[in-house]
């Protein structure tokens, strides 16, 4: 079974997030990239599936030239993936799920596959958009926030576990060809041994332009349908009381609110 | 007259509380800008749903009918809610940022050729221009957004941020329409809802819970904060990750794909405080937050926060606890 499987490169979540001074957007000079988590279960989904059924796992990304896109697809390497591609521009910075969708359509469109794995969403933007609008734009049915997958003996279609709220899941079959998004939680991802990451640092990424899949970037630019009109800090909901002192004293702070509330004598 | 169309979810033949939520947004939006607004039902045998839905002060209801939409089909949706939209051409189209929303918004919206913004959390309409704002980096900024070029807009929005819209004891005209969805067309097909099932733990009725998350580093710390859950008579929680991970169950999962709780005091114990989780837990009464990351959302959500290693605090703690119960 071939997949592709499309991966962000996002910051880390531990990031310090500063609103820039214009209220535009927010200061990325010292941000540090890594693999989006919810992609990096889709990677050991697709790269279990080539195991068991044998294929090839191709992971594809798109983004500005300064999210270490590098570092993210020899990663992908080290952790089974077999080919590489990516799609390098500034105007990744600024597009939304449907346009960066079409960018990746084009990319996808001149692969073999017969699965498209993307994760749930970015934990950068959290849009839950892209892989939907994604498999719309292949014309290919989709299942959402899947947690289990199943395949049929002829490989012809999936039996998945689709997450609902509240602890409620629904088991969907799909026909293949078909795109899934994927929850985190579904497997659980491999580490890569030392001689697997020594030994993607040789592979070849393949590298894409804008104008190789006939975009450009104002044309992108063009097709975003909405704008920042403003950034700012979001309203606390409570405000919150920072307990102070030493470990002995923190403890004995929140004894005291335990107490108040009746929940110790 | 323009007319605003709410989706309205239900499961199991319910309506979940987004609905209503959607309502009474829509009924605010429509106010300043006169505009009627529409309940979509979509379903099989849903006319105790519609009738339900046309007390909540809606211009009009309608229930899209096919078999298929017994249970959820996206394609099913995408194809019933596509053509009705087209003939409508409302100038809003409102849905919930739940799982199903966010299965089918993203076709329905690339099928129309609407812009579409998900999971919003405030939205406001002047001379027919749309603004709405949501969130980024995991609620660390709001960012608002405006469509220079589109007349029409479709948004999801997220649970739990709007008051929910009460009957109005008016009751709004229902109108019935057969869907018609290609049956031997579509690619997916529904085979099963499976429920939660009936396990040893409820965490959800427990006056206290000590919940559990990432920060926790490892399974073998588990027992710190079980010791401390102990000591103090606590529910033990956890958050996405260390369910993930296998460390705990999922019955203890507290978040929006796990357990809604509202205990008297809840003790978030290295969690970063995820939307989806601080969706399961914020009808707490009190929380306590401890956690190395000052800039964590969890604290934008407690009552009382401690920025420390938990691994400094947590033994301390159920020591201190201990010695008043004398254990």
């Amino acid at each position: 079974m071939d997949v592709v499987v499309c991966v962000k490169s996002v910051p880390l979540s531990e990031q310090e997030i500063v609103i820039n001074e214009e209220e535009t957007g927010v200061v990325k000079e010292n941000f540090k990239y890594e693999m989006n988590e919810w992609d990096s279960y889709a990677l050991e989904e697709a790269v279990q599936l080539k195991e068991k059924l044998g294929g090839k796992v191709t992971v594809v990304t798109a983004g500005a030239p300064n999210w270490n896109l590098d570092f993210v697809l020899r990663e992908c390497y080290a952790k089974g993936a077999d080919e590489a591609v990516k799609v390098v521009d500034e105007a990744f910075e600024q597009l939304d799920p449907l346009t960066t969708a079409k960018v990746l359509a084009e990319v996808i469109k001149k692969l073999n596959y017969d699965l498209v794995l993307t994760g749930v969403q970015a934990s950068d933007d959290n849009y839950t958009q892209t892989g939907v609008t994604l498999a719309k734009l292949l014309g290919l049915p989709h299942v959402s926030v899947v947690t289990k997958v199943g395949v049929s003996q002829d490989q012809k279609f999936l039996t998945v576990n689709q997450e609902l709220e509240g602890g409620y899941e629904q088991i969907i079959q799909v026909s293949l060809p078909a795109l899934l998004t994927i929850q985190t939680g579904i497997n659980q991802p491999r580490y890569a041994s030392l001689m697997k990451i020594r030994a993607a640092m040789k592979k070849e990424i393949k590298t894409l332009k804008l104008e190789d899949l006939g975009f450009t970037r104002d044309k992108l630019l063009g097709m975003v349908p909405v704008k920042v009109e403003r950034v700012f800090t979001p309203k606390v909901e409570k405000a919150v009381k920072f307990l102070k002192g030493s470990p002995e004293e923190i403890a004995q702070q929140i004894v005291e609110i335990l107490k108040d509330k009746g929940l110790i004598g | 007259m323009s007319e605003v169309i709410v989706v309205a979810e239900q499961r199991e033949g319910k309506f979940r509380d987004v609905t209503f939520e959607l309502i009474s947004k829509a009924k605010e939006l429509s106010k300043s800008s006169g505009f009627k607004i529409t309940g979509v039902i979509l379903g099989y045998g849903t006319n105790e749903l519609a009738q339900e839905l046309s007390l909540y002060g809606l211009d009009e209801v309608v229930s899209i009918e096919h078999e298929i939409l017994k249970n959820y089909s996206c394609e099913g949706y995408v194809k019933a809610l596509s053509s009705f939209l087209r003939e409508r051409e409302p100038v809003l189209t409102m849905i919930g940022h739940t799982v199903y929303g966010l299965d089918y918004a993203p076709a329905l919206a690339a099928e129309l050729n609407f812009p579409l913004v998900t999971d919003c959390i405030n939205l406001s309409m002047e001379n027919r221009k749309l603004k709405v704002t949501r969130q980024m980096y995991s609620g660390k900024i709001n960012v608002e957004f405006s469509f220079p070029r589109a007349e029409k807009y479709m948004v999801t929005v997220r649970p739990t941020v709007f008051k929910p819209a009460e009957k109005t004891g008016k009751k709004s005209r229902v109108v019935k329409v057969k869907a018609e969805i290609p049956v031997k067309e579509l690619k997916t097909k529904f085979i099963e809802l499976i429920k939660p099932s009936a396990e040893e733990v409820d965490i959800s009725q427990a006056d206290v819970i000590v919940s559990v998350g990432r920060g926790i580093g490892d399974k073998d710390n588990l027992p710190i904060v079980e010791s401390l859950a102990e000591a103090i008579g606590a529910a033990l929680g956890a958050s996405r990750p260390v369910v993930d991970n296998g460390w705990l169950p999922k019955s203890r999962q507290v978040g929006q794909s796990g357990k809604t709780v509202k205990p008297k005091v809840y003790l978030a114990v290295g969690i970063s405080g995820a939307m989806q989780h601080v969706m399961g837990m914020k009808g707490s009464e009190t929380v306590i937050a401890i956690n190395k990351d000052p800039n964590a959302p969890i604290f934008d959500v407690s009552d009382y926060g401690v920025v420390a290693n938990l691994f400094d605090i947590v033994p301390t703690l159920t020591e201190t606890i201990k010695k008043i119960r004398g254990t």
